[in-house]
């Protein structure tokens, strides 16, 4: 599999009309080190293409010259193979199906979370820093052994209940960045957080993770990112 | 419209009468001429006065037979009109107006006057609902909007430190998390309103809604010193799981809050004859009378209860029982240990 690299920034379309969105975007992308080309219509994002061809587009639906979903239609007829994020406020069902069905490879529901986005980003690119396809993942001095189910600090093996493990898993492959409650909720829970209250339970297994894993050790490795989720790290950022 | 209809009836029965006198007339005097022609003897005179004699006589009667007829079609009509009118004036903007049936004699008109006025009750409680809620929901988004502003206006009113900035932007964040959850939450209740959901119903068996319920929870319970009990069965029901999951989920986080330590919150599934029961049963302090209704409509608090939430956690639930074709409802107001009871249609194959 191919490895996008730190030094080469993987070149991102962000197809967006509201100016305080793209502006945001294409900030706090650029911050997470991508290059990052910007376009307020079709007709933009169409220039932009012709220009060169970018690794990943991130498509709002809504734009002023037209449906972004006709847009991506014509992209796939035209061969580009990029993966293709899409930005919407039109979260019913059908509505997905038929953004995937024209060829997005995901589907986010506005608002979402900014460190959401990104985790997407980097998971379609495969970049080396956030996903790893190993079976151990580590951070600082602890071990998690996805295959086998196991955790160990220091050398030393903790346990875990099914749920605190999938939670610490996910934190772990995301690791460095935050992780937001509601990816928390969706991929260890399956549930959706705005509609089935599940923050109680989410800060119940965050406690208790913190009392296996960071309590006898200096160095805490899981932080809290208010506002935001939680992040396992090495050391603050 | 069949009221209208008679009366129309009737303009037209009295018509054809006026018809077969005037033909009547065209008759009487055809026939005198050729009388008159077969005896030349008779005056012109004497035959033409017969003849006038018995045509004003029929017109002297068709103006007030006509007059009798336009009266009582009138007669007829008028309730309709003021039923016309008065829906007029309603649609105008005064909801309340209603169509005066007390002076109405008992006829097709009062009851088509009443059945009017029975919708528009209708149409109008609905609409003062829905006013009620827009209202409710401006204010609910008010409240968090307000937060943020004036955490933003507070944190530039001068100087400070990249921490404090940090931890005003933090707090921001977190009441925007509030916000969204309210608009996220009302999207639902629309949604689950226009319906349409039954396309997507399948057979599902409730114990497995309630296991899946019961392992989400069950941490939550153990921290806050509550037993969590279940009593299930294999009972099953058409519909849609991870919206009896939602359902069943609001349920137990809602017996959880209210749940003291060393309390109970229990799970119950029943199944009877063409129903199953599902029940949440904590051992908090119960809800009183007053808000056994309440407490299922939108943004409702009971008083001493956790803030927090928004309100629409049972609003949510009993939505999503009335979309599977049940109901929810508070078993025993008044009572210490509220007992919530939802009773959905079984499915049998």
């Amino acid at each position: 599999m191919k490895v996008v690299s730190d030094r080469e920034p993987a070149g991102l379309l962000v197809v967006e009309d509201d100016p305080r969105v793209a502006e945001s975007l294409a900030r706090g992308l650029g911050e997470a080190g991508f290059a990052v080309a910007g376009a307020g219509t079709l007709a933009a994002a169409d220039a932009q293409l012709a220009r060169q061809a970018p690794a990943l587009v991130v498509l709002d639906l809504n734009l002023p010259d037209g449906d972004g979903r006709t847009w991506l239609r014509r992209l796939r007829q035209a061969g580009h193979r990029m993966p293709v994020v899409i930005l919407t406020a039109r979260d019913t069902l059908p509505e997905r199906v038929a953004g995937l069905e024209e060829g997005a490879d995901d589907y986010l529901t506005k608002p979402f979370a900014f460190a959401e986005l990104l985790a997407r980003i980097r998971a379609r690119l495969r970049t080396a820093i956030a996903q790893s396809d190993d079976d151990i993942l580590r951070v600082g001095d602890l071990e998690i052994d996805r295959l086998r189910r196991q955790v160990r600090r220091a050398g030393r093996s903790i346990d875990l209940t099914a749920r605190e493990f999938d939670v610490l898993a996910l934190l772990a492959q995301w690791r460095g960045q935050p992780v937001s409650r509601d990816l928390l909720a969706r991929e260890v829970w399956k549930v959706n957080r705005r509609l089935t209250p599940l923050d109680n339970v989410i800060d119940v297994h965050l406690s208790h993770l913190r009392e296996k894993i960071d309590k006898d050790h200096p160095a805490k490795l899981i932080q809290t990112v208010r506002g935001v989720g939680f992040r396992l790290a090495e050391k603050n950022s | 419209m069949s009221i209208k209809f008679r009366s129309r009836t009737f303009l037209y029965l009295l018509v054809l009468l006026g018809l077969f006198a005037g033909s009547q007339a065209i008759t009487y005097t055809a026939v005198e001429y050729v009388h008159r022609v077969a005896n030349p003897y008779e005056s012109f005179r004497e035959g033409l006065e017969e003849v006038l004699q018995a045509t004003g006589l029929t017109v002297l009667l068709l103006v007030p037979l006509t007059g009798a007829a336009w009266w009582i079609a009138r007669r007829i009509t008028r309730p309709l009109h003021a039923v016309a009118a008065t829906a007029k004036r309603i649609r105008g903007g005064r909801w309340d107006e209603r169509i005066e049936t007390t002076t109405m004699p008992d006829d097709e008109t009062k009851v088509l006057a009443e059945t009017v006025n029975a919708a528009f009750d209708g149409y109008a409680g609905a609409l003062r609902r829905l006013e009620r809620f827009s209202g409710d929901a401006a204010h609910q988004l008010r409240t968090p909007i307000a937060a943020m502003r004036n955490l933003g206006e507070v944190a530039l009113s001068r100087a400070r430190s990249a921490a404090d900035y940090r931890e005003a932007l933090e707090t921001m964040l977190g009441e925007l998390d509030r916000l969204t959850r309210i608009v996220e939450q009302l999207l639902q209740l629309s949604r689950l309103e226009a319906g349409a959901l039954k396309a997507r119903f399948a057979p599902i068996p409730l114990g497995s809604v309630v296991e899946q319920v019961r392992q989400i929870y069950q941490p939550l319970a153990e921290v806050r010193g509550v037993e969590l009990a279940v009593a299930t069965s294999d009972a099953r029901v058409a519909g849609i799981e991870e919206l009896l999951v939602e359902l069943l989920g609001n349920l137990v986080d809602n017996a959880l809050r209210h749940t003291p330590k060393r309390g109970t919150v229990r799970i119950e599934v029943g199944a009877a004859a063409g129903e199953v029961r599902l029940a949440v049963t904590d051992s908090g302090p119960g809800i009183p009378d007053e808000f056994a209704q309440k407490i299922f409509e939108r943004f409702t608090q009971v008083p001493g209860s956790e803030t927090g939430t928004a309100g629409l956690g049972l609003a949510l639930a009993a939505q999503i029982a009335a979309v599977h074709g049940g109901e929810l409802k508070l078993a025993n107001p008044g009572q210490p240990g509220a007992r919530f009871e939802c009773r959905l249609p079984r499915f049998v194959s």
